[in-house]
């Protein structure tokens, strides 16, 4: 299996591979000296077969070790800074754009507070959002520039991520959280900010607010000193060029503590945005985050985690089929109800294949807790039964999904017995069936959160943080035909 | 059960002083880093008391609302019997205001601050399979294992059942 599943793999693996391309002579040369030998030639058959052997698992690991070459990561934030929660996308032209919260420098304590609009809140979190590109060709991810406009406006958590996407224009569309000040309220708020570049990455323009400013102060019911939060963001971006965004809005918050979901829509490719809609009233997980996909002509699909009953964090998936001028009801992705007053931080990923949309999501409910996958028909989002993506974990989070065609993939972290890691999976039939989980072999190191995208080219691109460095690394489906339950 | 009962009623009755400082509790005002190795120091002097290790944020508010309670059940139980372990999610890069924080908000919370990497890495000194939600609280009971885990806001009259059921 793991010939066809290009890997970084360890020295460890690697010097077996030049051991064994050593024996390769050896055994060849022992081989024609025995069959020299009257008394050896009956053993002939039985020194070539041995020959074969040797040299199979030899090719065994050119085969790999080539495949290191194309799939070796590389970093793409900068060893001495503390990066988290990586997203990534890949332009027409094969470059590949990520960005990530910086921290501050390692060992330095974080900065103190950089307001759009000044003031603070307890809930802080003074990051910058960067970004570097990785152009074909190159060995490596370009220096990186800041988005933000001002050090330290980013309300950067690893379960707050950014999100990135690129357009068929090559445009790069960027939504992340920041730190403000409502002017209405004069009170600290977390407002997500929408920012893009229309030249490849180079220069990125001014950001806007994407939220309207909240009038209310709801110190009391968030508390922490932070008034309001629109935040917890997701962007698609469709074949026209549409750009949607959602947020997680805590306008109309009551001490039932549910958050609305919010839409905004460009459709010039985000050089305007129509007004914001409130998609969702007061009956969404207010921590749980949102995603988004595109699909066809005019597909679009959000996910959110629906409080239903008794404080169960449902999980649901709502369908447009027109570009996002009305919303179907939500559909939930099953499972068992989980029942939770807290912060369950749990987003659910999703990817589209023809006619098919799929969703993957943690459930803290399962036993063990871990990830959930289920796939609905587009045209009537009625899903399956949910199935474990990971039986074999202990616990598994974070989920990642692309597509390309019918093939699938999902990334995620997940423990099973020894330290967390990242693992994924790919189905090359939409979903009906998956290759066994593969892990990226990370030893001791400190990794999580996987984000995925993929190429024109027909690749698959792997990002995640390591011991708060983000890496990157190309995968490659394996041959069709392998399919195994 | 009638004696763990009697138990836990002597102990809210019974307390003769408030709670100082125990030998093992640091200064409230200040948050200590806590890695690895200081949970399971910490862990393992506590054995002989029921434990209640709480992991809270800034940024969980069901955390925050939760913590009053938690320091009520403090301020009831002996510090001979009963042991507060918070721990505070936040990075601990944010030492600096979270403890301006925690001294706003929560001036008596005794708490450490997670000083690994990430959260996973602390939790799974005490759940190899924590999986990243808050609050979450464990109770160990007076040999030190792990009785229960308990995650979201829960009640205080939930937390006294479990303590009780925990050998208080």
């Amino acid at each position: 299996m793991v010939a066809y599943h290009t890997q970084r793999l360890g020295r460890a693996q690697l010097s077996r591979g030049a051991r064994l391309l050593k024996r390769v002579p050896a055994a060849l040369l022992s081989a024609l000296n025995r069959a020299m030998q009257p008394e050896h030639r009956d053993s002939l058959k039985s020194s070539c077969s041995r020959f074969l052997t040797v040299a199979a698992a030899a090719m065994f690991s050119i085969v790999g070790a080539t495949a290191l070459h194309a799939a070796e990561s590389v970093s793409a934030s900068a060893a001495d800074r503390r990066a988290q929660a990586p997203a990534v996308a890949v332009t027409k032209d094969g470059t590949v754009h990520a960005i990530w919260f910086d921290k501050g420098a390692v060992g330095e304590a974080d900065r103190k507070g950089a307001h759009v609009g000044g003031g603070r809140h307890s809930h802080q979190a003074f990051a910058d959002l960067r970004y570097a590109r990785w152009v074909p060709g190159e060995a490596g991810f370009s220096e990186s520039i800041r988005i933000n406009p001002e050090p330290g406006q980013v309300w950067g958590f690893s379960i707050s991520r950014p999100v990135i996407a690129a357009d068929s224009e090559g445009r790069i569309h960027i939504v992340y959280p920041g730190n403000g000040t409502s002017p209405k309220t004069g009170k600290s708020v977390a407002s997500s900010f929408y920012s893009r570049s229309i030249d490849g990455g180079q220069q990125f323009e001014e950001p806007i607010q994407l939220n309207g400013d909240p009038d209310e102060d709801l110190s009391a019911l968030i508390m922490g000193g932070l008034a309001q939060a629109q935040v917890f963001t997701a962007i698609a971006v469709s074949e026209q060029g549409a750009v949607h965004t959602f947020w997680l809005d805590t306008r109309g918050m009551t001490e039932s503590m549910r958050a609305a979901l919010y839409y905004r829509r460009s459709d010039d490719g985000g050089a305007r945005f129509e007004e914001e809609v409130r998609l969702q009233e007061n009956d969404q997980c207010p921590c749980c985050q949102v995603s988004a996909v595109t699909s066809g002509q005019s597909s679009l699909f959000v996910s959110a985690r629906q409080i239903t009953g008794d404080n169960i964090r449902t999980p649901t998936v709502m369908h447009s089929d027109d570009n996002g001028a009305s919303f179907g009801a939500p559909a939930e992705t099953g499972g068992t109800p989980w029942r939770l007053e807290g912060c369950p931080l749990k987003l659910t990923a999703m990817a589209t294949t023809p006619d098919t949309i799929h969703s993957l999501v943690h459930n803290g409910a399962e036993d063990p807790p871990g990830l959930l996958y289920a796939r609905s028909a587009q045209r009537d989002m009625r899903f399956l039964p949910p199935q474990k993506i990971h039986p074999e974990a202990a616990v598994s989070d974070s989920p990642a999904m692309v597509s390309i065609g019918d093939t699938l993939l999902a990334a995620w972290h997940a423990k099973v017995d020894g330290p967390r890691r990242i693992f994924y999976r790919f189905s090359l039939d939409g979903g009906e069936n998956f290759l066994p989980v593969q892990a990226l072999p990370t030893g001791e190191a400190s990794v999580g959160y996987p984000a995925l995208a993929t190429t024109p080219d027909g690749r698959f691109v792997l990002a995640w943080q390591e011991n708060e460095v983000i890496q990157v690394m190309y995968l490659d489906a394996p041959p069709q035909g392998v399919a195994l339950r | 059960m009638m004696r763990p009962i009697a138990r836990l009623l002597a102990a809210f009755t019974l307390a003769v002083a408030p709670v100082g400082l125990a030998s093992d509790q640091h200064d409230p005002g200040i948050l200590v880093p806590m890695d690895r190795d200081t949970l399971r120091g910490e862990l393992s002097s506590s054995e002989g008391r029921v434990v209640l290790v709480n992991l809270w944020a800034t940024w969980c508010t069901p955390c925050l609302r939760e913590i009053p309670d938690l320091l009520a059940l403090e301020a009831e139980l002996p510090a001979s019997d009963f042991r507060l372990l918070a721990i505070s999610m936040d990075d601990a890069y944010s030492e600096g205001w979270v403890t301006e924080f925690k001294g706003k908000h929560f001036p008596t919370l005794v708490s450490f601050i997670n000083a690994e990497l990430d959260m996973d890495t602390l939790v799974s000194v005490i759940d190899p399979v924590w999986n990243e939600t808050l609050p979450t609280s464990y109770i160990f009971n007076r040999e030190g294992e792990v009785v229960k885990k308990v995650q979201g806001k829960k009640p205080i009259a939930f937390f006294r059942e479990q303590l009780v059921a925990a050998g208080l």
